[in-house]
């Protein structure tokens, strides 16, 4: 299948010349002379890329969370240097400023972005050793490295801040990081519980090591280190692995030396443990006792966690139904998958199915994940997944063994409306499996809400809107009753319930 | 902070790297000679390639170059301060091409966006987050990592158009399936893989009903005594990936089932790695038979039967007939198989540079130098 290209320009002829030069490259392409045009038939089908005159550039907010969803490029006459990073900032892959040959460049330009993300994303990802930290542990990569004398260079990502290990001969002979080195490097990764990281090995004939410390003295320091950790949140952080904490301030903060202060600031400006830990530009042990110091004086002090949750779980009656109107016959296992804009509550919406089993929940990225034991050998998977660039692909991937979809809107984010609209389509059409549609934040009377809802929302026929509260188990497994076959056309679908 | 190899084309332009770069999150390689690009890709995991300042020749030869030393998943960036190369440079299978000059900070927003193009955790999803290359982990690797984890997953291999599956519940390997084989024999062809891909997903449903009944450590234990006793046997055989073809000048009398599957196999050349994933035979049996092949020198190293050929084509004048037969199978290529839900790529790119054209004015002043010449 092409890739789809859209063009948005006022001048017809020219957006012509564009599409005529990006169809050489075997692609497909549709115009458009205004920015809601395109963006209503993006709602309908998501192109791979947008080729849009900056003329149409009109509302930044809007455009803005339309690049982050669809990779853009821009093009126009000459512009103000400010105004072309300002363009990057907003996500744009690409500002072209009108060469002699624009059609002919634009074309190249969007050939170019398409190869990257596409071909050299996928022969990357069959040719480095990738994955997250809360699947694989780290321990165990050293181990077998250790046990193979293999030649490794690890790259470990959290958040912003990386590391980079290497192994020579199953031996770490180096650890950088972007504020500490080597032996405090490596013990920072390794108390690392997020992350992701890449494998490739290297050939080298020797080595010369930063590192003094053997990898056993450093995973027994590590472990040692933890156990120190450990001391400190139960002592100051209510036993929680990755506790929020505020800053009191008080003229003691007045007194004390820079070193100190930075930590301080890092508890300011990250609150979080385990970020504050990572971002520190002194050892996890210096960081601890500091911190530790810190708690003892009343300089910090974390926030408290919610309440303990008398979970609601799934009770016999509800496996009974699942594995009827959804699993199918002789089936003991299926996807359920929950999608929605960031921050729409399908994070929320996982933990509250997942109930008293949330601890295995896994995020990676913009993906929540939690397989749910319902019964001795009856599963349920639930996928909560982020409608951004990347969520086509990622749906692709979890398809298999989808049995159906909750798409969850926000009620009050109408900009989501189109996109929200577009996703849902594509579901029901590609994969024929049940959904509904959960409305979240309601103002007011929700019947009313509903009906607002339903005349901008294009609701496939037969799928249902039900308003949910993500954290209520019983307005989740409402939705799960009401699940529906899309039937074009019927204005009724066939209703589990 | 990311790796960088430059390729640098022009020994005038390293201080305007350097100052590029100074201050800022890269770790920055230089290299000036194109020989030295294939070592230093094996001595870092770079995260890209700029070629600067630019040439579409020299960039089409560094390309060639990473591509023919399995480098060919790094992304190539194009710098150039000529407007007139840039056509060419568009032609390349290139990431990026990045015209000088541009504000700092625009080039790196440039460079930032080809790292999260590339990104190969962008479309990671649970259940598939621990995947690579078998060059790396191999199947005794992985069954030792599957069981520290306690996982219940699928561990999928994947070669070429060959795919095996090894099933664990909490750690513990259940059972194997590949080419139509189960449990231990299907084991033991993955184990002996040296490359291809690996991929971990959250599922074993698919598990054949029936147990190993053995435990992790003794699946361990016999599989590295298969190994070994596989290594033994397989001594003085062409290397793996060496090719192998079928002698047409020597004739075939009584042979086994299975010698008679591998010559026909080696009819058209093939490497023994080939035989090893077409067979479902055991390693060991593959390799004894072929050895009592090569003694009879009814198949051998492709480079030997060629040889023999060219020395009786010489002889009596076979001439064309004979090269049908150097006509090789398809290779097992690196990059293997497609993800599912990507798209095939395109055709591949080609460096097409225009046809040299004079202008009547120029063609007449070199007539006229000719004919000074002359």
């Amino acid at each position: 299948m092409p890739y789809l290209t859209y063009i948005g320009d006022t001048d017809a002829e020219l957006s012509g010349q564009i599409a005529q030069k990006i169809k050489e490259f075997d692609l497909q392409v549709e115009a458009f002379e205004d920015f809601s045009g395109l963006l209503k038939r993006s709602a309908e089908k998501l192109p791979d890329l947008v080729v849009l005159n900056a003329s149409l550039y009109r509302n930044k907010e809007l455009y803005q969370q339309f690049y982050l969803k669809t990779p853009t490029i821009v093009y126009g006459s000459k512009m103000p240097a400010d105004e072309i990073l300002d363009l990057y900032y907003q996500n744009i892959k690409r500002v072209v400023i009108e060469p002699d040959n624009l059609p002919g460049r634009l074309a190249a330009v969007v050939n170019m972005i398409l190869f990257r993300r596409n071909h050299v994303r996928r022969l990357r990802q069959e040719a480095i050793t990738h994955g997250s930290l809360q699947s694989t542990s780290l321990v165990e990569v050293l181990q077998n490295a250790m046990i193979e004398k293999k030649n490794l260079i690890l790259k470990v990502r959290y958040k912003s801040w990386e590391t980079r290990i290497r192994v020579y001969e199953g031996h770490v002979v180096g650890a950088e990081s972007s504020n500490v080195n080597n032996e405090e490097a490596l013990l920072k990764t390794l108390n690392l519980k997020d992350g992701s990281f890449e494998i490739r090995g290297y050939q080298k004939e020797d080595e010369t090591s930063s590192v003094s410390a053997s990898n056993l003295a450093l995973l027994a320091e590590s472990k040692f280190q933890q156990g120190g950790i450990k001391e400190f949140l139960k002592e100051f952080g209510f036993g929680l692995e990755n506790p929020k904490f505020k800053v009191i301030h008080s003229n003691e903060i007045l007194e004390l030396p820079s070193d100190k202060l930075k930590v301080l600031d890092l508890v300011e400006e990250y609150a979080m443990f385990q970020d504050v830990l990572v971002y520190s530009p002194f050892s996890l042990s210096k960081t601890i006792e500091t911190l530790s110091e810190f708690g003892a004086r009343g300089l910090i002090t974390p926030e408290k966690p919610e309440e303990t949750e008398s979970f609601e779980t799934f009770q016999p009656q509800d496996i009974d139904f699942i594995r009827e109107n959804l699993f199918g016959e002789g089936v003991n296992s299926g996807t359920l998958a929950i999608l929605g804009a960031p921050g729409g509550g399908k994070s929320r919406m996982v933990k509250t199915l997942a109930g008293f089993q949330k601890g295995s929940i896994k995020s990676v990225q913009s993906v929540d994940f939690v397989r749910i034991n319902l019964q001795s050998n009856v599963k349920l998977t639930v996928f909560g997944v982020s409608t951004n660039e990347t969520f086509l692909p990622v749906l692709e991937k979890i398809s298999q063994g989808l049995i159906a979809c909750v798409l969850l809107v926000d009620f009050n984010q109408k900009d989501n409306y189109e996109f929200l609209n577009y996703v849902l389509k594509q579901v029901v059409r590609f994969y024929e499996v049940p959904a509904v549609i959960g409305l979240t934040n309601l103002n007011g009377d929700a019947e009313n809400n509903i009906e607002e809802f339903g005349r901008q929302f294009e609701v496939p026929d037969g799928v249902k809107v039900l308003p949910v509260s993500t954290d209520s188990f019983n307005d989740v497994r409402q939705l799960l009753y009401n699940l529906n076959k899309y039937s074009a056309g019927s204005g009724e679908g066939e209703t589990y319930a | 902070m990311h790796d960088i190899l430059v390729f640098l084309l022009d020994r005038e332009s390293i201080d305007e790297i350097q100052n590029f770069f100074k201050g800022e999150n890269y770790r920055v390689t230089i290299i000036d000679k194109l020989e030295d690009a294939a070592d230093a890709c094996r001595q870092e995991l770079f995260d890209m390639a700029l070629v600067w300042p630019a040439q579409p020749e020299k960039t089409a030869d560094f390309i060639t170059l990473l591509d023919a030393n399995q480098f060919k998943y790094m992304p190539i960036v194009a710098v150039t301060r000529d407007e007139k190369q840039m056509e060419n440079l568009f032609h390349l299978p290139i990431a990026d091409l990045i015209k000088l000059p541009l504000p700092r900070l625009e080039f790196f927003y440039l460079l930032e966006r080809v790292v999260e193009d590339i990104d190969v955790h962008a479309t990671v999803v649970e259940g598939t987050n621990w995947q690579g290359s078998v060059t790396e982990y191999n199947l005794i690797d992985l069954i030792q990592m599957m069981e520290a984890g306690q996982r219940n997953e699928t561990l999928i291999m994947r070669v070429g158009k060959h795919t095996g599956n090894v099933f664990f519940r909490e750690g513990q390997l259940v059972n194997a399936s590949f080419n139509g084989l189960s449990g231990f024999p299907a084991l033991q062809k993955l184990a002996f893989w040296q490359k291809g891909q690996f991929q971990t997903k959250a599922d074993v449903d698919e598990a054949p009903a029936e147990d190993l009944g053995k435990s992790n450590h003794d699946i361990l234990i016999d599989l590295i005594s298969i190994l070994h006793k596989q290594e033994q046997v397989s001594e003085g055989l062409p290397a793996l990936d060496d090719d192998i073809l079928k002698n047409p000048l020597t004739t075939i009398k009584h042979l086994t089932p299975l010698q008679e599957k591998i010559v026909k196999l080696c009819e058209t050349s093939t490497s023994l790695f080939q035989l090893l994933l077409a067979l479902p035979e055991s390693n060991e049996d593959i390799f004894l038979e072929l050895k009592l092949l090569l003694k009879m020198n009814l198949v051998g190293k492709r480079s030997d039967i060629e040889a023999q050929i060219k020395e009786k084509e010489d002889g009596i004048g076979f001439g064309k007939f004979f090269s049908d037969l150097f006509r090789k199978k398809p290779a097992i290529e690196e990059g293997y198989y497609v993800y599912e839900g990507y798209i095939e790529e395109a055709e591949p790119y080609q460096l097409i540079i225009p046809d040299l054209k004079l202008s009547a004015a120029d063609l007449q002043k070199l007539e006229s130098k000719i004919d000074g010449i002359i």
